[in-house]
Formats: structure tokens, C-alpha cells, sequence
């Protein structure tokens, strides 16, 4: 098993830390992983994209450039990547910031992440209800291991953030697991 | 910490230098190594040792320098541009023999260039400095071996009382991958700092540490010395990757660093060429005789690097056929991808 | 019963120096290894030589000493002594040394206030190279890169350091001697035993400046180049205390 993920939006929206984040789910399930960040000058405001890759062997170049999933944040971000789809790439896209594009190939995931966030009064949660879709969508690592790693990384935030961050998750998997 | 983590390459080797005894770091902020001084700040201290934030990478190699005049295993970390700064610290190093670890996270060049990774400072780590020395690089191609190397080199810099460096890229630098630590690995410490660094002359004669030697031969004397012991460390300390198990191959691809990795993804994606990587560890010492071994069995010998050719001088030097060998790279910063050495692949060999 | 009274330091090796007649260095290593005598710290003596004519410093004290760069003696230093802080680390440097190329180190090792002392021989040229301009040469001063005389408008002014670094917070100890005479000398070992014990007491930077003496490249007698610190270079250069921050 590979798994070739590539996410992309813009800095703030929680790129970095969701890719991040299913790295850190892999190598708590044992499995190989990398996270690759666009860094440096890129990072500030403008474009954010990270490769991840998960596998259960050796794994070569970190890069991304036909990947497996497609995350993406915003229309941008779908607009650069768009042409690296192929027939069985699932995408997985902020229906609030990406507009419908029916001529796509790929299976799709559409969630209004943007204002599902902020029915749960948190916009910074829309990466971990994206992370929760894809956990859903596409059973690579386990949502239980998840939960875990968000609880871990949230360590020591206020209660009501931390349950904020599940119920955003559980959220992002619920809305991809009806579809 | 055990077990499968998740680690960034630049605080592989922070972690590497700690468990290795590293209690001396100095170093200056330079993308895309800045993770290292800034992590170091922290770890250094817990570890007991000395953490210093130098005012420009001249006066962090001096400062690891005089550490190291001290006997404490030190190190320090830069990228491409604070490497030429460092250039005249590290001949101090070597004629001085002086046992240090030096780690180049390179990015592209020249100049200010970028902040992009690349591979354009081979011939600086393998041919560096003013005066006739060698310095023990080691190249690694993933976060375990970010960690791993850093560690084994503390061992090799004293062993042989002469700087090594680490030559990575920002690529291996800023990537996080899952690797294991081996905490509880001792290092071997093979050649105690006591027996020849300054504490004071306490119950012993004074010492000196030195690199003018003007008395009439005793320069030329000195580098014969040194060369006797870079020739041991020719025989003794050569590190290269060639899967002898894949003896069906015409075509040898050579690569160092991220870009070997590439390359075995090239080799698994592209069944229908015969293919094996040889992957040079140690840059110097370069394996020579062994890749004019495995290229004998090769139509054709690939080299891959970021960067216009440098390796590839010594590839051909080892391969001695020229009409073999095909090089392609990429300079300032271009990442070649699989896609695109594999096709560059496949043309050539068609 | 005869008593010795005056001898050869313990700190300093029973060899003949190879500096010019009348140069200071000889002077001031021998106030060194005297002071390091008298404060019983040779056994953990450390000293940086630097590139120069005291390079071969190493040859004539009778402790540990390193080389360092050109420049870069400060640095060294410091981290020796960030790493032995219980030895005593000194820094010898000439003018070229500490206030031409090591400018950066010089400065930053005073405002970190790291806790070494520094000795600086300034006898106003390049000395081991054959006697060129250094930024502290005197307006004026013929040297073998200004042989028309340094002026100001082409070469600048000469560089006064411990006015320069003074004002920083880290540095605790600055004094200007001269070793041109008897009283002087005097003077001047008082000044260097005062900068080796601050370092004993944790007191932080401190550093000497010695007016010295370049016979050689100055193409003067002994005797005359002495009279030339006396007038000309004390006249720039003042005398004394330029900070006492304990």
C-alpha cells in the first residue's frame, strides 16, 4: 500500500498542520510516512501545499506529483492542481471556496468545510473536519488512531477546544461517509 | 523516545549530534537549516552542553573551533552561502587537526541564489578550502540516516581528529518522515579529547594546537602525515548503496542524497528498463574502484544530480569510458521529479 | 643567606624570543607569564596566539596555548572558555588582528560580554607582513601601503578601540598602557594582572591596550621608536583607564 496525498490551499487555512497531521496517524499505525512542505517566502500569506505520502514500504521521492487524494482548501489551490486528477484520484474539496466542476475526473468528496467550521463557531477547525472527510473517504489510516493523535496534539487546550476539534472531525467523517 | 516517530531532517541531526555527545553548537540563522540552531537553543542546554548563537558563520566555525581546541564534540550547521564563510575555519580545522562536524543543508546558488534545494556544493565539500586537505562527507537520503550519520560522524571526527560534514539539501532538511531512534547507542569515542586537547598544563607539558609550520620541510612533512591518515580513512571508512542482488542491469544509475531516493523510484516505477542504482555514501571518500565494478556490467552509466555536474567528474573518472556515461541535473533549486528522470531514462536508452 | 629576588617566570619557556630588538612583545609576555605566575593559574592557563609576529607565542609560554585565524582569536576564546569555565582564557592580538579583520569578533565578544581578557598589541602597522597600514596607523604615519603618509580623505582615521567599545554593556574593563620605560612597565603589569583577575572573579570582558613598539618597520632606533609611543602615539592614543564597569 501507497498512498500519494497532496493538499493545497492558502496560508492560515491549516494546510501544513493536516497534512501533518496523517503523517503523524501513520507512524503511530507503524506505517512509513513523509510530509513535505512548500517553505520559506511561499509560506507567508500566499500559497500553502504539502505532499504527504503514506505507505507500508521504502518510500522514494516525498514529492507528490500524481497523487492518490487531492486535497483542496480553496479555488486556487483547485485551479493549480486540477490537471494532476486522473480517473481514480479521489478529491476531496471545500465546496464553500471550490466552485462544482463537473468536468473533473476523479471520485469526488464536495463538503462545505468553510461554513460547516463555522456552524461549529471555529473556522481554524476546517482542516480537522477536511482530515475527518478524508479519514472517511478513503481507509488508509484508522479514524479511532485519529482521534487519538488530535487529542495528543491538542495536549493541552481548553476542554471545549478539544471537543471543538472532535466533533469537527467527526463531522468532516460523517458528511463523507453519506455521500 | 523509541518506536516509529515522525521527525523533521534538521532535527534528525540536532538529535543525532545530542545522542552522539555533541556539547557545543554554534550556528547562525540561514534558510533552510534555521530549524536546527532554533531547536538547539532548547536541547542544548537540557543536554548540558553549550548552545551559541554566532554573530555569521565566520565566527561559528571559529567558534567551534575553539571548542573543539577544548576538547568538547562540537558542531556546527549552516547552507550553501554560510558554507563559503566557513571555508577558512574548516582548512584551519584540518591543519590544525582538529575533530569537528559541519553540516551543509544545501540551497541553490550562486550567490544569495535561493532557498530552494540543490546539490551545488559537491565540489566545495569534496575539493574544500584553501590547502591540500580532505574532509569525510557523508551524504544521507533519508531522515534516518539525517539522524544516523550525524551521530557516526562525532566518531569518525575523532577518530581521525578532522572535520566531517554532512552535505544535505534543503529538501532532506524541511521533509518530516518516520524514523526510529536508537537511544542507548553509545558513541565510541575512539580517540579520547584528553589525550591532546588545551585544559591546561596540569601535571603534563604545555600543549599547542597549530597549523604554521615554517621551519624548512616540516610544512611538507605535516601534509604527508595528514595524507597518510586520509589514506586510511580511503580504506578504512568508504560508504556506498549498491543492491548486489540486482545483477540484471544495463543501466547504472548513479545519484547521492534526495536525488538517489528519486532514483529508486524511477528503478521500481520503470519495469521495463533494466536498472540499478549505485549510491555513493561517503563523497569523499568516493568509491572509485567499486562503481568502475558495477559500470563494467553497464551499457550505460546515468547520473542524476541538482545541479550542472560535479559528481559526475567523478563518475566518469571512476567509469574511465566516457561514451557511457549520460548525465542530467538540474541547477538553482529544480527538483527533478521520477516522471522526468524516467523519461530522460527511456529516450537515452532507446 | 643570598634570596632570589627577580627570576625567570615559571610561565615562560627558558628560549631565547625571536622578536626584532626593541619590539614590545618580549615586554608584555614576559608581564603575562609573570601575572599568570603570581595568580598560581599556569596550570590552567589557556592562550589564543593569533596570526601575526606573536605567532609564535606558543614557543615562548610554558602553557597551553592555540592558534586561532586571522581575526578570529576572540571567537575562539570564547567558546573555549564557554566550555572550560574554570581555566583562564586569554587572547593575545595585534592591531592588524583584533581591529582590521577581527573587528566583527572583537566586537561581539565584548558585547556578549564573555568572560576572557584580551591583550592588544598596537604598534599601528602589519607587523610580520613588512609593515603596512593598519587601521590604527597615525595620520601622517609613512608604511609601506601609504608611502606618502596615511591621510585622511584616502585612508580614513586611525581607529581608537577601546573608546569603540566602551559604551557596550558587556564589557566591564579597558585600560591603555605603554611599555616604553621602568615606570611604565610597572604600570602596565598592574593593568594586565587587574584584567586576568576580573576573568578569575567572573567580573566578564576585559582588555589591555599596549602602545607598542615596532622598531623594525617603523625604521626607527629603539630608543627613538620608544620616544615616538611616548609622544606621538600617547597623544592620539590616551593613557589609562577608559572604562572600569566592576
Amino acid at each position: 500500500m501507497t498512498e500519494k496525498i497532496m493538499i493545497a490551499g492558502s496560508g492560515g487555512q491549516g494546510v501544513l498542520m493536516l497534512g501533518l497531521f496523517l503523517a503523524r496517524v501513520a507512524a503511530m499505525e507503524k506505517k512509513n510516512a513523509t510530509w513535505l512542505p512548500a517553505y520559506g517566502a511561499e509560506k507567508r500569506g500566499g500559497f500553502s501545499h504539502c505532499s504527504v505520502i503514506i505507505s507500508d514500504e521504502e518510500i522514494f521521492s516525498p514529492m507528490v506529483e500524481n497523487p492518490d487524494t487531492l486535497i483542496v482548501f480553496d479555488q486556487r489551490a483547485y485551479d493549480s492542481y486540477k490537471s494532476r486528477v486522473k480517473e481514480n484520484t479521489l478529491v476531496i474539496q471545500n465546496s464553500t471556496l471550490v466552485k462544482d466542476d463537473e468536468a473533473l475526473p476523479g471520485k469526488k468528496v464536495k463538503l462545505p468545510a468553510l461554513e460547516m467550521a463555522n456552524r461549529l463557531d471555529l473556522a481554524k477547525v476546517m482542516n480537522v473536519i477536511m482530515a475527518g472527510a478524508y479519514v472517511a473517504a478513503k481507509k488508509v489510516i484508522n479514524a479511532e488512531n485519529a482521534v487519538e493523535e488530535l487529542k495528543s496534539s491538542l495536549g493541552r487546550k481548553e476542554s471545549g477546544v478539544i471537543k471543538k476539534n472532535i466533533d469537527a472531525f467527526k463531522a468532516g467523517m460523517e458528511y463523507a461517509g453519506k455521500k | 523516545m523509541s518506536g516509529k516517530m515522525l521527525m523533521k531532517g534538521n532535527i534528525a541531526i540536532a538529535e543525532g549530534a545530542i545522542d552522539a555527545g555533541c556539547r557545543f553548537y554554534a550556528g547562525y540563522p540561514i534558510t533552510p537549516q534555521n530549524e536546527i540552531p532554533e531547536y538547539m537553543s532548547k536541547r542544548m542546554p537540557e543536554a548540558g552542553g553549550v548552545f551559541m548563537q554566532a554573530e555569521s558563520e565566520l565566527i561559528s566555525i571559529n567558534l567551534v573551533f575553539g571548542a573543539s581546541v577544548a576538547g568538547a564534540r562540537s558542531m556546527t550547521t549552516s547552507s550553501s552561502p554560510g558554507m563559503s564563510l566557513m571555508q577558512e575555519g574548516i582548512s584551519y580545522m584540518a591543519g590544525c587537526e582538529l575533530p569537528g562536524v559541519i553540516v551543509n543543508v544545501m540551497r541553490g546558488g550562486p550567490g544569495l541564489g535561493n532557498i530552494a534545494p540543490s546539490q551545488s556544493d559537491y565540489f566545495q565539500a569534496v575539493k574544500p578550502g584553501h590547502g591540500d586537505f580532505r574532509m569525510i562527507t557523508l551524504a544521507p537520503s533519508n531522515i534516518q540516516e539525517m539522524y544516523d550519520f550525524t551521530f557516526e560522524a562525532f566518531d569518525l571526527a575523532d577518530k581521525y581528529r578532522n572535520p566531517v560534514m554532512i552535505l544535505t539539501d534543503g529538501l532532506l532538511g524541511q521533509m518530516m518522515e518516520t524514523i526510529e531512534l536508537s537511544r542507548g547507542r553509545k558513541p565510541l569515542n575512539p580517540r579520547p579529547a584528553s589525550e591532546w586537547a588545551l585544559t591546561g598544563a596540569k601535571g603534563r607539558e604545555p600543549r599547542k594546537i597549530l597549523s604554521l609550520l615554517m621551519k624548512p620541510g616540516a610544512l611538507e612533512q605535516h601534509n604527508y602525515d595528514l595524507w597518510k591518515k586520509y589514506d586510511e580513512i580511503k580504506k578504512s571508512e568508504l560508504r556506498y548503496e549498491f543492491n548486489e542482488k540486482e545483477k540484471d542491469y544495463d543501466c547504472l544509475i548513479v545519484a547521492f542524497g534526495s536525488v538517489a531516493r528519486t532514483s529508486k523510484g524511477v528503478i521500481a516505477e520503470g519495469k521495463d528498463i533494466k536498472a540499478a542504482l549505485f549510491r555513493p555514501v561517503t563523497l569523499w571518500p568516493f568509491p572509485y574502484a567499486e562503481l568502475r565494478e558495477a559500470a563494467k556490467k553497464a551499457k550505460k552509466v546515468f547520473v542524476f544530480e541538482m545541479n550542472m555536474g560535479q559528481m559526475v567528474e567523478d563518475v566518469r573518472l571512476a567509469v574511465q569510458d566516457d561514451s557511457k556515461v549520460e548525465f542530467y541535473g538540474r541547477p538553482g533549486g529544480g527538483l527533478p521529479s521520477q516522471e522526468e528522470l524516467l523519461s530522460f531514462l527511456r529516450k537515452k536508452v532507446k | 643567606m643570598e634570596k632570589l629576588i627577580y627570576g625567570m617566570p615559571e610561565s615562560l619557556k627558558n628560549v631565547s624570543t625571536t622578536y626584532c630588538p626593541g619590539c614590545s612583545h618580549s615586554t608584555v609576555h614576559k608581564l603575562i607569564a609573570e601575572v599568570i605566575d603570581e595568580l598560581k593559574v599556569r596550570e590552567k592557563t589557556i592562550g589564543v596566539a593569533p596570526v601575526g609576529c606573536a605567532v609564535f607565542a606558543y614557543d615562548f609560554w610554558n602553557f597551553d596555548v592555540t592558534e586561532a585565524a586571522h581575526g578570529r582569536n576572540q571567537a575562539v576564546s570564547a567558546a573555549i572558555k564557554r566550555v572550560l569555565p574554570d581555566n583562564v582564557v586569554f587572547s593575545y592580538q595585534g592591531d592588524g588582528d583584533l581591529a582590521s579583520i577581527g573587528m566583527a569578533e572583537t566586537i561581539h565578544t565584548a558585547n556578549r560580554g564573555e568572560n576572557i581578557t584580551v591583550i592588544f598589541i598596537n604598534n599601528t602597522n602589519y607587523g610580520m607582513t613588512g609593515g603596512q597600514m593598519a587601521p590604527t596607523s597615525l595620520l601622517g604615519q609613512v608604511t609601506t601601503t601609504s608611502p606618502k603618509g596615511r591621510d585622511a580623505q584616502h585612508y580614513g582615521y586611525p581607529i581608537k578601540m577601546l573608546e569603540l567599545l566602551a559604551p557596550l554593556e558587556g564589557v566591564k574593563y579597558l585600560e591603555r598602557v605603554k611599555v616604553t620605560n621602568a615606570a611604565s612597565v610597572i604600570k602596565a603589569k598592574k593593568a594586565i594582572k587587574k584584567a586576568f583577575e576580573n576573568q578569575i572573579n567572573n567580573t566578564g570582558f576585559s582588555m589591555i591596550e599596549v602602545l607598542g613598539s615596532c622598531p623594525a618597520n617603523w625604521k626607527k632606533e629603539p630608543a627613538e621608536a620608544n620616544r615616538w609611543v611616548d609622544e606621538k602615539m600617547a597623544e592620539f592614543y590616551p593613557l589609562g583607564v577608559i572604562k572600569d564597569a566592576r
